[in-house]
Order: C-alpha cells, then sequence, then structure tokens
C-alpha cells in the first residue's frame, strides 16, 4: 500500500507523517495532539459527512460520533496496514452511510426515487485552501474513468448507496454495478499513483 | 458463497453493501489476502475523493468535540481481551442459571417475522430454516417481546430477529455477540435502530460460536460488552 500512500509532487500533502504521529499521541492520551488531528481532518471529515448525510444537524452529530470514535479506537490503528488519513475517512464514511441508512430504515424510505444524487463535485465546492491542489489532482484522477465507472463510484462513495441500488439507478443490470464500482476505484488509484512516480 | 465474491472488494471499501453482504464478504476476508490488500489500496484511493468535499466545520464543532473527548478515554489496545473474557465466564453462568433460553434443534416453524418484500434470492434466514441442522433459540421478555436466533452450523451462518422489541434507551443500542468456544464475545452486529421487527445476519464464526447475547450499549460500535445481557441463546 506503500504505493498509494505516497503522494505525488506538488505541495507537501499536509501531514501524512503528522496524522500517523497525532494518532499514535492520541492512543497515549494526548488530547493536544487530538486538538491537532482535529484541526487537520475536520473540513474533510465534516465535508464528507455531511456529503453523505445531507442534514448539516445530523452531520454535525456524525461528526462527533467520528471523533469520538477516532479518539477511543486510536490504538487501534494499523500504520501497516493503512495511512492515517485513509483510516480516518474510512470510519467516517462508514459511520455517514450507517446513519442514512439506519434512518432510512426507520423512515421505511424508497432509497431509489427518495433523494436526487450530485455529480462528483466539480466547481461548486467550498474547498479548502491548503487541499485545492490535491482535489485538482485527484478530479484529474477521476476524469481517467468511464462516465459509468465515475457515477457508480459516486453513487456509492458520496451517495451512500448500496450497488444493487446503483444498479437500479444506473439502469445497469444488477451485478454489474458492484463492478463498475471496483474498477472505477481500481482506476483512480492507478491514476492517483502513476501520477506522482 | 458465489465465486465471484472477490468482485465486492470495491463495494465494500466504500460501504456499498448490505449488512448481510458486508458479513458474507467479511467472513472472505478473514482467509484471503489477496481481498484485504486490495480493500486497503482502495480504500487508500476512496479516501483521497474525500478532498472533493471538504468543507469548513461550523467552529462550534470543535468545541463540542473537544468537550466530548473530555469525558473519555482512549481504549488500550490489549486489556479489552482480558475484559472479555472475565465477562465471558458471568455470561456462561446466566446462560445455565437463566430458565429463559428454549432450544428447539431442526423446528422449521416458518415465521411472519419479517414483511420485507420478496428478496429476488432466498435471505441468509430463509436459507438457515432450510439447513438439515437448522437450529432457533428463542428468549421472551416480560413485555411479551421475542428475541430469536436462527444458527445453522453447516452453513456457518446466524440470524438474530425480532418481535415487537422495544426499542433500547434513548441514545443506545442493541449490540448482538457471538461467544467463542475460547470465551471471546465477537461483535456480530448492532441492530437497526427500529429493531422492532429485525433480521440481522450475525457476522463472525457462527458454526464454532457457543452461543449468542445481546447487550444495550451507547457505542454500536464497542468492541467488548460493556453491560450486562439482556438476553442470552444458548447454542450447546
Amino acid at each position: 500500500m506503500s504505493h498509494l500512500t505516497s503522494v505525488p509532487s506538488g505541495p507537501e500533502p499536509e501531514g501524512t507523517d503528522l496524522a500517523t504521529e497525532l494518532l499514535r499521541r492520541c492512543a497515549r492520551d494526548d488530547d493536544v495532539a487530538f486538538a491537532q488531528l482535529y484541526d487537520l481532518t475536520a473540513p474533510r471529515v465534516f465535508g464528507l459527512v455531511r456529503r453523505v448525510v445531507r442534514d448539516p444537524g445530523q452531520a454535525e452529530e456524525v461528526t462527533q460520533e467520528v471523533y469520538l470514535e477516532l479518539w477511543r479506537h486510536a490504538s487501534r490503528f494499523d500504520a501497516g496496514r493503512s495511512s492515517a488519513l485513509a483510516w480516518v475517512f474510512t470510519i467516517a464514511h462508514r459511520r455517514a452511510v450507517d446513519r442514512v441508512r439506519s434512518a432510512e430504515a426507520a423512515g421505511k424510505r424508497d432509497v431509489v426515487y427518495g433523494h436526487r444524487h450530485r455529480e462528483v463535485a466539480h466547481d461548486a465546492t467550498s474547498e479548502v485552501v491548503q487541499d485545492r491542489w490535491e482535489a485538482r489532482r485527484v478530479r484529474a484522477a477521476l476524469e481517467t474513468l468511464t462516465p459509468i465507472q465515475r457515477k457508480a463510484v459516486d453513487l456509492a462513495f458520496f451517495g451512500g448507496y448500496t450497488h444493487s441500488e446503483i444498479a437500479v439507478m444506473l439502469d445497469i443490470p444488477l451485478g454489474t454495478a458492484k463492478t463498475r464500482v471496483r474498477d472505477g476505484l481500481i482506476r483512480l488509484r492507478d491514476a492517483l499513483g502513476a501520477e506522482g512516480s | 458463497m458465489t465465486d465471484d465474491i472477490h468482485s465486492l472488494s470495491g463495494a465494500y471499501a466504500v460501504d456499498a453493501l448490505t449488512d448481510a453482504e458486508r458479513a458474507a464478504f467479511e467472513e472472505h476476508l478473514e482467509h484471503c489476502a489477496a481481498c484485504r490488500d486490495e480493500v486497503d489500496s482502495l480504500r487508500e484511493a476512496a479516501a483521497d475523493l474525500s478532498l472533493l468535499s471538504a468543507e469548513e466545520p461550523p467552529a462550534s464543532l470543535r468545541h463540542d468535540v473537544l468537550r466530548r473527548v473530555s469525558t473519555v478515554r482512549p481504549e488500550p489496545p490489549r486489556l479489552a481481551d482480558r475484559r472479555a473474557r472475565r465477562r465471558t465466564r458471568t455470561w456462561l453462568a446466566g446462560v445455565a442459571a437463566a430458565a429463559v433460553v428454549a432450544a428447539g434443534v431442526g423446528v422449521g416453524v416458518t415465521q411472519p417475522w419479517q414483511d420485507t418484500s420478496q428478496a429476488p434470492q432466498l435471505t441468509v434466514a430463509e436459507r438457515i430454516e432450510r439447513a438439515d441442522d437448522a437450529q432457533r433459540i428463542s428468549v421472551s421478555f416480560d413485555d411479551g417481546s421475542v428475541a430469536t436466533v436462527l444458527r445453522s452450523e453447516s452453513l456457518n451462518r446466524a440470524v438474530i430477529e425480532t418481535s415487537d422489541m422495544a426499542p433500547p434507551p434513548e441514545g443506545q443500542h442493541y449490540v448482538v455477540w457471538l461467544q467463542e468456544p475460547d470465551g471471546q464475545m465477537h461483535h456480530a452486529g448492532a441492530m437497526p435502530a427500529d429493531a422492532s421487527d429485525a433480521s440481522m445476519p450475525l457476522k463472525g464464526d457462527a458454526a464454532a460460536a457457543i452461543g449468542a447475547g445481546i447487550t444495550i450499549e451507547s457505542d454500536p460500535q464497542t468492541p467488548e460488552p460493556t453491560s450486562e445481557p439482556v438476553a442470552l441463546f444458548s447454542f450447546t
């Protein structure tokens, strides 16, 4: 996985190593490190959660849950398996998706027609300044996906939909949405990795 | 499982599987290093997507988060196992003492537990009920609600189903545990918020498990039970 955590040329990626160090300190009950970790990651955690759950109030609640989990489980972070940032965003994404799914289960809402999906953000996103360059790099990598792969990845990641729901939404056979998501992520991964080397 | 279970890696990496699919894929991950590596690498890539949705959170959120965290300490890495082991013995004693457990092996009674619309394939519960070694263990509560664990050793699957289950206290969750032969508690899933009439496949090694239990937890992902069980199901 080192080829993925390594970051291409350009502005130094806001603390890949810094995040690892901060998480290790969190595991040792260091609340100063935790506050730094929050400052380093909050725009991306909150933004991701908000994109998935939509409602700002709920997004704040879920973001709190995410940070509580990061704090409590910091000792479980395994630097041999993933980068610190990927670990953080994996937890954030899972929490956000759990929230929309349980809300839907409770409300028996029709997932497929219940709300409109969005495009992967292009220019409208309110980006945090220091991440702009990085975001441009990700957009360029997304361009290497086929339109259907891009859409499937968008619906899965930002929409929080299951691959079966995505198949219906995109009007493709049931078994193929998971393949589109996987192939899309593989392309994204390879494009992000290749660009920097 | 199906031959192309590997193809679920991408959907798994971005949480695009149903709970049942996720449970099946996690079983697969335990003995497929290639899929584990692929999932890890795809998660790294997906994490970068969050750059596209970055958004400055309200300033008050920082204060709220730091305040909440100040009331909780980070969990130690190793102590957890020891605590789970100790808790286990209490559970086993509880199973023996509790007269609420009624085990019936191979009783294939069909119950209208679920009112979900017809799935294209058999649900995990239906597959278990069709298995020769299907086991159905029910616990009745004072208020008339019932929780049932369906288990098949040959399928290595178990499902919990609830009927008229009272909701957990505000902000709390029902968490289901599988008890391993060595006494360890394995997190088998948190019940959905509305658990009154739910059906949830249990994560973990259902064939090896010797029992199951339900606790009420404030953290649905807690790695170990933090309270006494409200229901126990003995498989032996």
